[in-house]
């Protein structure tokens, strides 16, 4: 893989870059696919944003979600005495 | 912590078992307070959508039929509450606006690309270099993780929330457009948005001492 000379049809990388989520989801048309898959193909570049954006996924992924939004044990208290509250009206209880 | 599956869940519920409530909440809380903060305006009303939901949740828990998993009825629910408060907030969704579009090229500025008079217009000028360090592998030691925490953190509410959904709760696009009433579309512009700045930090920490960035 080297930076060779582009082809005449090739895409403009900051295009590429764009579109590197669209790539991830597989949400593009399929003939769009193959344009950048060809452009990755020959561009050093490119390839190293899209490792570099399926690092940062996997690495967000890997948040916890009290890393980001911790349930306050005061809101934990007001929702256990709202079960409490219908647990003992219900029907049969 | 091994969760039961959602109908053993249901069926606690409706036997009035406080811990498989509590459980649940903290299953669900966090993801719920991020899915009402696009619809409604301040913390206050936020805890009222998340509260009004849990209320609404245990009074509809016998009509459940698990047709849907748990999660997704109750963010149905949640959304439900979120509009009819949003409304007499007299607010205007406001995930339906994807905002000003950010500087640069997903966080690569102009100056790393040929300009149009270039021989080759917009392909590098500076490519990126690759990381040699494997931040998944430092994201257990903590301080990477941090680094990507307060990336998000400081992210505009819209993609925080896309962000979080898709890439720490592990929902779909479809799932996430279909919670934050928005297209496929635009929940993809979010959350490409959004890594983008996350890769910046990784990229700021993981270079750091490197003297550069790339």
């Amino acid at each position: 893989m080297t930076q060779d000379v582009p082809a005449d049809d090739d895409l403009p990388c900051t295009q590429v870059v764009m579109l590197i989520t669209d790539y991830l989801d597989d949400a593009l048309a399929p003939a769009d696919r193959d344009r950048i898959d060809e452009h990755l193909a020959d561009c050093d570049g490119c390839t190293v944003v899209l490792d570099q954006f399926r690092t940062t996924v996997r690495t967000t992924g890997m948040l916890q979600t009290e890393d980001l939004d911790r349930l306050d044990p005061g809101t934990r208290d007001d929702l256990l005495g709202v079960f409490r509250r219908w647990a003992a009206e219900r029907p049969g209880a | 912590m091994v969760l039961a599956g959602d109908a053993a869940v249901v069926e606690a519920l409706r036997r009035g078992d406080e811990r498989a409530f509590a459980e649940v909440v903290e299953r669900f809380h966090p993801m719920l307070r991020r899915i009402a903060r696009g619809y409604v305006r301040t913390d206050e009303a936020v805890g009222d959508v998340v509260q009004e939901t849990w209320i609404a949740v245990l009074r509809g828990i016998d009509r459940f039929e698990g047709r849907s998993s748990l999660r997704t009825w109750v963010v149905s629910i949640l959304v439900n509450v979120a509009r009819s408060l949003a409304v007499k907030e007299a607010r205007t969704v406001p995930f339906a606006s994807l905002g000003p579009a950010d500087d640069g090229v997903a966080g690569f500025g102009p100056e790393r690309f040929q300009g149009p008079d270039g021989e080759y217009p917009g392909h590098w000028t500076t490519p990126p270099t690759p990381w040699t360090e494997d931040p998944e592998a430092s994201a257990l030691a903590g301080e990477t993780r941090s680094v990507v925490a307060q990336a998000v953190a400081a992210l505009p509410e819209s993609q925080r929330t896309v962000i979080t959904l898709r890439d720490v709760d592990g929902w779909t696009g479809p799932e996430v457009a279909a919670a934050l009433g928005i297209s496929e579309g635009n929940q993809r512009v979010l959350l490409h948005r959004a890594r983008a700045k996350v890769r910046l930090a990784l990229d700021a920490h993981l270079t750091a001492g490197e003297g550069r960035a790339s």
